[in-house]
């Protein structure tokens, strides 16, 4: 028995739960990301870079953290995007799978 | 080793400081552009390999996240979920994958630059002390003149001489570390520019307003960036004692004295930068950061 052929409404029941368990581990697989804001905060470079005498640096600097920050927040909010996502389709695919067996009897 | 550091660049400045001073009473006032110099070349290096670390750490945590996710996402291509939601939800990850390595890449090279830029200004500290103790030694010379039966005019003019011609040293390493810092901003840029570039060249925006956004976040560290130095800048003008010839501040007016009262109120303000350790003056405006990352202005 292939992957590509369930056997029955039961097996596909089980894969549905694998993905709803794997959608549900999303969070947790990210969390790392939720330290980055924090020690990225810390930090005093922009103030120490500002007050030596290359200003480039400075702006240079502070437009790298900005952007990284900003970078960090957006894929964190990706994720709940793509966990609502698989949420909408494990429903469309469990309504689909409840509508055929009920055209099928 | 840090501390030790910004101790070691106050230390340089006040035996400079001293050392300035004593051959301006003995008639070589050829020392005070090197404390205008020191005044300005104070630094706290220490931020800089805290940040470099930070940075490491911000590299191993998105690591972590990435690997977590790419194990999800290999379970998923094992399931039976064939369907179109199944190849978006892949597409989807792979573009999310490609952000979260180039945050990584983004992580390693600014740790990389602040090393580097850490470590240039650990060298002008040393630098400088080593100035300091060659213009005390100037200065000692100079006063055994004045006491001993040596002439104190040719001690005069050899000093003033020597001084000129460390001044000029001065002056080639301050470019020396003007072009690395310069370099170590462009490399800064670059990771922020070059990724943007390309993206917006495939058509995608986001990157170009993500950085619109980051600029705008930090508007506060910006003004106050401009102020300090712009208040470090006058100081160290005044504590020259004479209309900067070059730069910004130049005049029509380059090279004359400035007014009487001027440097010694100069003089005094950085005296007291130096013993609380900030600019008197923008110093307690440091705009505060936001858990966001964004600032906001001292007064809001």
């Amino acid at each position: 028995m292939g992957i590509d052929a369930p056997a029955g409404p039961h097996e596909v029941e089980i894969e549905r739960s694998r993905l709803r368990e794997i959608r549900s581990r999303l969070p947790e697989a990210v969390r790392p990301l939720d330290n980055v804001l924090p020690s990225l905060v810390a930090l005093t470079v922009a103030e120490s870079a500002f007050t030596s005498f290359t200003y480039s640096l400075a702006l240079a600097y502070n437009e790298v953290e900005a952007f990284i920050m900003t970078e960090v927040r957006r894929r964190v909010e990706d994720t709940v995007r793509i966990q609502d996502g698989m949420t909408a389709s494990i429903t469309t695919w469990q309504d689909a799978e409840h509508a055929s067996s009920v055209t099928w009897r | 080793m840090e501390m030790n550091v910004g101790e070691l660049a106050r230390r340089s400045l006040e035996l400079g400081t001293g050392a300035a001073l004593t051959l301006s009473v003995l008639g070589v006032p050829a020392g005070w552009p090197f404390v205008g110099k020191m005044y300005v070349h104070q630094y706290h290096p220490q931020a800089f390999f805290d940040g470099a670390e930070t940075w490491l750490a911000v590299h191993d945590d998105v690591v972590a996240a990435r690997l977590n996710v790419e194990a999800l996402v290999d379970e998923v291509a094992v399931t039976s979920w064939r369907s179109e939601d199944d190849r978006a939800f892949q597409r989807r990850m792979d573009a999310y994958l490609a952000d979260l390595r180039g945050i990584e890449i983004r992580a390693v090279v600014t740790a990389i630059v602040l090393y580097t830029a850490g470590a240039a200004l650990v060298a002008m500290v040393l630098f400088q002390f080593l100035v300091a103790v060659a213009l005390a030694a100037v200065a000692l010379w100079v006063l055994t003149a004045a006491v001993t039966p040596l002439s104190l005019a040719g001690a005069r003019l050899l000093a003033r001489q020597c001084l000129v011609k460390l001044f000029e040293g001065y002056q080639a390493v301050e470019s020396l570390l003007h072009r690395l810092l310069h370099g170590c901003a462009a490399a800064l840029s670059a990771t922020v520019v070059v990724d943007v570039g390309v993206e917006a060249a495939r058509g995608d925006y986001s990157g170009l307003n993500d950085v619109a956004a980051a600029t705008f976040a930090q508007g506060p560290m910006l003004v106050w960036g401009m102020a300090n130095r712009i208040e470090r800048d006058l100081t160290a003008h005044g504590l020259g004692g004479r209309h900067p010839g070059s730069g910004l501040w130049s005049s029509s007016r380059a090279g004359a004295p400035l007014p009487n009262g001027l440097p010694q109120l100069a003089g005094g303000k950085a005296v007291n930068d130096i013993m609380t350790g900030s600019q008197t003056i923008t110093g307690r405006y440091v705009p505060v950061q936001a858990a966001d990352g964004s600032y906001t202005f001292p007064w809001e």
